[in-house]
């Protein structure tokens, strides 16, 4: 017990490090770890338990001048945060996104702060498949490595154009291309390897199993057009403490249904509406509701 | 108005003003007609400085920054090491401005 709460503390306290010395950006996503916001902010060590990823990242603005570069980096537990804790540090992927963009400050306009930018993404990740029709049912290790290219607009909306006492949100677009794999859409099963001993006295049959999760079916990779859109709604009622989330997500091959709709209400840092504490989400993924919880530590 | 013009005059001091917040921008801030420069630091942290030729009639302050409403804020002016403003406050719309009258006063002699 003692081991696995210092695993833990490891996991969190080099996340935490790494996203002080990067200053990293206040993010939200869905529970699949996807998000088209980039919000400059402090620094913030993310985990997404539904993806069960821990992220951070780094912000800088060149210079005095309006366009800002990062880049954050994320891993994601094999088998949820259970097997990091388990299995030691059991990943299953990593991911690296750098981005540069501009903002735009228009005075009198409801769009009150606009950040236009283009990103790329690399992925590595490592899946368990059972190949369709395997006779021996073994899990073979697979390797994926994508990139991604695409671009996304942020914009922040107030109602009232900047006076006050209107409805303020902020809006998410993002679309990418590149290589993507449905190891996602595949069903999960436990490939178990079982010993039997028959007992002559007693016959009795003992049974010795060793099991690991693993994918089944046809997987494949390709390259594909991705698209997210997110739009978070602040509360007035709350102090702008709590925001309401719409979610959109688009990708062919993660679901059978490409189009994931969803739904999450946020909190924000007292006095700090661009600082996301955290979260719960609700996203129907092949029509099948999907919860999610992410936690932010700003700093 | 005082009229100032820095850059020629050798009284003129550095004022120095922090401002910090979570915010998008600093729109701008200005001390009577001076523009003070802002910049982001790191945590959330903005500052400038303007040289400023100091007297004792009373200027007029201003800083408008774009965050969502309700973000709180901390503001600190100071020349030669004494605070001439030091407020905290929260916004309640979108495009704030702070305004202050503040005196930056010709040192004792």
């Amino acid at each position: 017990m003692t081991c696995r709460l210092f695993t833990v503390a490891v996991v969190l306290l080099v996340g935490s490090l790494t996203a002080s010395l990067a200053h990293a950006q206040a993010i939200f996503e869905s529970s699949d770890g996807e998000s088209s916001l980039a919000l400059r902010s402090g620094g913030l060590l993310h985990i997404n338990f539904a993806d069960a990823s821990v992220s951070f990242g780094l912000v800088r603005q060149v210079s005095t001048d309006r366009v800002h570069f990062g880049i954050d980096g994320k891993l994601n537990a094999k088998d949820g945060f259970v097997s990091i804790v388990s299995d030691g540090f059991a990943l299953g992927g990593g991911q690296v996104t750098g981005f540069l963009g501009r903002d735009f400050s228009p005075r009198t306009s409801m769009l009150q702060y606009q950040f236009v930018g283009v990103r790329v993404e690399y992925t590595h990740s490592s899946f368990d498949i059972v190949p369709d029709g395997s006779a021996t049912l073994e899990a073979i290790s697979t390797p994926f490595n994508g990139s991604t290219v695409g671009g996304f607009y942020n914009a922040f909306i107030d109602t009232a154009r900047g006076k006050g006492g209107g409805q303020e949100l902020l809006l998410g677009v993002a679309i990418d291309y590149g290589r993507r794999n449905n190891a996602d859409s595949l069903d999960e099963v436990q490939v178990c390897d079982a010993i039997n001993s028959l007992t002559t006295s007693a016959q009795t049959v003992r049974t010795v199993s060793k099991c690991k999760t693993a994918s089944v079916g046809a997987y494949e990779t390709s390259n594909r057009v991705t698209a997210s859109v997110d739009l978070l709604w602040y509360q007035r009622w709350s102090s702008n403490r709590i925001a309401v989330a719409f979610t959109g997500r688009y990708d062919e091959l993660k679901h059978r249904r490409p189009f994931v709709p969803g739904f999450g209400i946020f909190v924000t840092e007292s006095g700090a509406p661009l600082k996301v504490q955290g979260g719960i989400t609700i996203e129907a993924i092949d029509g099948k509701p999907r919860f999610g919880l992410q936690v932010g530590f700003p700093f | 108005m005082v009229k100032t013009d820095p850059g020629s005059d050798p009284n003129a001091v550095n004022v120095s003003v922090a401002f910090a917040a979570v915010v998008f921008d600093v729109d701008s801030c200005t001390i009577d007609d001076v523009i003070v420069r802002m910049s982001r630091g790191d945590d959330d942290k903005w500052s400038g400085q303007a040289l400023i030729v100091p007297s004792s009639a009373k200027r007029q302050f201003r800083l408008s920054f774009r965050a969502p409403s309700q973000t709180d804020f901390a503001l600190t002016v100071k020349a030669r090491g004494t605070k001439l403003l030091d407020m905290s406050d929260t916004s309640d719309k979108a495009q704030f401005t702070i305004e202050k009258e503040l005196v930056v006063p010709p040192a004792a002699d």
